[in-house]
């Protein structure tokens, strides 16, 4: 019944029964409308995590994660907390995207200031050794994004060219009745822009017990928590009068067309759990060893995708009703293990750290579609395994304590592997890090972080390469963390 | 998997090397000094560190076992707190001195936290003898398909670049 309802709405007053048939055919099409490979990256990539001191040595803190933050980098490290802990901390990230689109470059940003974190850690009393648990509330990853372009494209090519295989161009009077063919070819000026926001956190119990003399084990489970809008404006506009006659045959309203339009907001309510083994081993007081073993997240996606369209001609336009291509699914994605390992020397007030953080990202995995078919879903996963690779990131950082004024100074590096199988190193997302620690009466501790991170990346608004935006991304990430110790 | 197997299966053998503290058990007063964090080039951050909150703050546990003494001890005080009714008293102030407070045993360096602790904690109640008075004591003083992959995203396809 509600696809006869639909029927009648697209037949409109210009459909005969004959191609009834083919509208058939168009819906069943319009009903594999589904996520992509870039949806799992999204989840599935290392953030920068919420902890100040962290960022300012790189994020080379497995071997050390002697403070709330444990509960993310290495759950083992809660276990050399020895008093009561209150953590928390301010994140500021700002995401600067130069963008190039046939030859014109473009720039845009977006930023986002949220909580980053806040736990409490609670060492229980012990004649000898150390058992800690701790609770916390981190924000693992935001999930920022801009784009802007703008430029002429001059092939035979567009966006409306590839939307013949939905309603879209057929609503929008901008094909023939049969909904097949368009006069629309190419040489138009594209240009529109993509809005990101959102973040992961997780909710995380920590447990760490000193098993062995200097040998310490922990482990953390966490309820992820989460959102992201991706709010996409795309145009195409005939900047040059090539579309002079009649777009829609038969329907002279439809002569001179100008404008096509078309938005895509896709909203996510994330939810999932993740857990975490940690090991952590004290060499007296010089160094610190530090291997963790992230067992694979998995996210459950609730997906709302909303699609708005218009087409203007010289004298009328129109415009698609958003709950025709609308649609909730729902969706998981199963993140791979992640095996990290890292090392921290003492020196006399400096601490040098460096760690590695393995995971093959042809292991991300769709699974459980509702509103999807299970033969799309699989098409995906093949995709990624034929797409994706193992990466190896690593991170440096240094730390040097200056005892008579309380105060810490630190730096770092960090390198995340682009999970593309045929990216070019400069698509490897890179951070120089620098941060600032001080202590009051002993008890009050005040850290600064910073990042500036810089890559590449492209984009395609349809098909392959035929519509790309190459772009230059600088980031930076502040952090503030306070912590209470008493 | 197989290491994680071999750790548990040593660290089963040897027994677990923590020993939690019981409520019925005297309040460790000492602990072992973490050295990654070197006062001598840490300062104020080796205690930030290292000292156990229960040093800083030691738990008010009431023992059923010590409730003789417990009652002695309030007969006690009361006594005291009859006798002060705004006349002079005898007290002895050398007897809440410094010099009769004894500190906790630790390896913690002389200039470390056990030092700031005589110092914030001079009732003089840790030189009486129960564990119990030393605790209350203590703490008075502290206290879409192709929609969709069509938003300006990657398409990889087969033939990316």
């Amino acid at each position: 019944m509600k696809m006869a309802i639909e029927i009648q709405e697209i037949i409109g007053d210009k459909m005969n029964s004959k191609n009834i048939i083919l509208i058939f055919l168009i819906l069943s099409i319009n009903n594999i409308y589904s996520q992509n490979y870039n949806d799992a990256i999204r989840v599935g990539a290392s953030g920068l995590g919420m902890n100040a001191r962290a960022l300012g040595m790189g994020n080379s803190y497995i071997s050390l994660s002697d403070d709330g933050s444990a509960s993310y980098f290495n759950p083992a490290g809660l276990g050399l907390v020895k008093r009561l802990e209150f953590l928390g901390g301010l994140d500021i990230s700002v995401y600067n995207n130069n963008s190039t689109f046939f030859g014109n470059k473009i720039s845009s940003n977006a930023s986002q200031t949220r909580l980053s974190n806040a736990s409490f850690t609670f060492p229980i009393p012990t004649i000898q050794g150390s058992l800690v648990f701790g609770l916390s509330y981190n924000s693992t990853k935001d999930l920022i994004g801009s784009n802007q372009f703008n430029g002429f494209n001059p092939f035979n090519h567009s966006k409306i060219q590839s939307l013949l295989n939905t309603n879209i161009p057929y609503d929008l009077y901008l094909t023939n009745d049969n909904g097949d063919s368009t006069i629309i070819n190419g040489r138009l000026n594209q240009s529109g822009n993509i809005l990101n926001s959102g973040a992961i956190n997780n909710w995380t119990l920590t447990g760490a017990i000193e098993a062995y003399k200097n040998l310490f084990i922990g482990g953390s489970l966490s309820i992820i928590s989460g959102s992201y809008t991706s709010d996409f404006d795309y145009y195409e506009e005939d900047t040059k009068n090539i579309y002079q006659g009649i777009t829609a045959p038969g329907y002279p309203k439809t002569t001179d067309f100008r404008l096509f339009y078309l938005k895509n907001l896709l909203n996510w309510d994330i939810e999932g759990w993740n857990a975490k083994l940690g090991f952590l081993y004290q060499f007296s007081k010089s160094a610190r060893l530090g291997f963790t073993l992230q067992f694979p997240k998995i996210f459950k996606i609730k997906e709302k995708f909303i699609v708005e369209a218009e087409s203007e001609f010289a004298n009328w336009s129109t415009s698609i009703k958003s709950e025709k291509y609308s649609d909730e699914v729902k969706y998981d994605i199963k993140t791979p293990f992640e095996v990290s390992g890292g090392l921290s020397f003492n020196l006399k007030g400096f601490i040098f750290s460096g760690q590695v953080n393995l995971i093959n990202y042809t292991e991300l995995e769709f699974s459980n579609p509702e509103g999807l078919s299970a033969s799309y879903i699989s098409e995906q996963n093949k995709k990624i395994k034929s797409l994706m690779r193992q990466t190896l990131d690593y991170n440096f950082g240094f730390e040097y304590t200056i005892p008579k004024f309380g105060l810490r100074v630190r730096g770092g590096y960090l390198q995340q592997g682009s999970p593309f199988k045929d990216d070019p190193a400069d698509f490897n997302k890179k951070f120089i890090t620098t941060g600032l620690g001080f202590l009051v009466d002993g008890v009050f501790g005040v850290d600064l972080g910073y990042a500036y991170g810089w890559w590449k990346d492209i984009g395609d608004n349809y098909g392959t390469n035929l519509s790309r935006t190459f772009q230059d991304i600088n980031y930076h990430k502040f952090l503030i963390s306070t912590t209470y110790r008493f | 998997m197989k290491y994680l197997l071999a750790i548990a299966i040593i660290l089963g053998l040897n027994g677990c090397y923590t020993v939690i503290w019981l409520p019925e058990e005297k309040l460790p007063q000492s602990y072992q000094q973490n050295e990654f964090y070197n006062y001598d080039y840490y300062g104020d951050y080796s205690e930030f560190y290292s000292t156990p909150w229960w040093i800083i703050n030691p738990i008010n546990i009431y023992h059923p076992s010590q409730s003789i003494n417990h009652q002695k001890e309030r007969e006690k005080k009361s006594s005291n707190l009859r006798n002060e009714v705004g006349e002079r008293l005898t007290t002895d102030r050398e007897s809440y001195s410094r010099e009769n407070y004894t500190p906790p045993i630790s390896t913690i360096n002389s200039t470390s936290v056990n030092a700031k602790n005589n110092t914030n904690n001079n009732s003089g109640s840790r030189s009486t003898s129960t564990n119990e008075e030393s605790s209350r004591n203590n703490s008075n003083s502290d206290n879409s398909g192709s929609l969709r992959n069509e938003n300006g995203n990657r398409n990889s396809g087969n033939n990316r670049r």
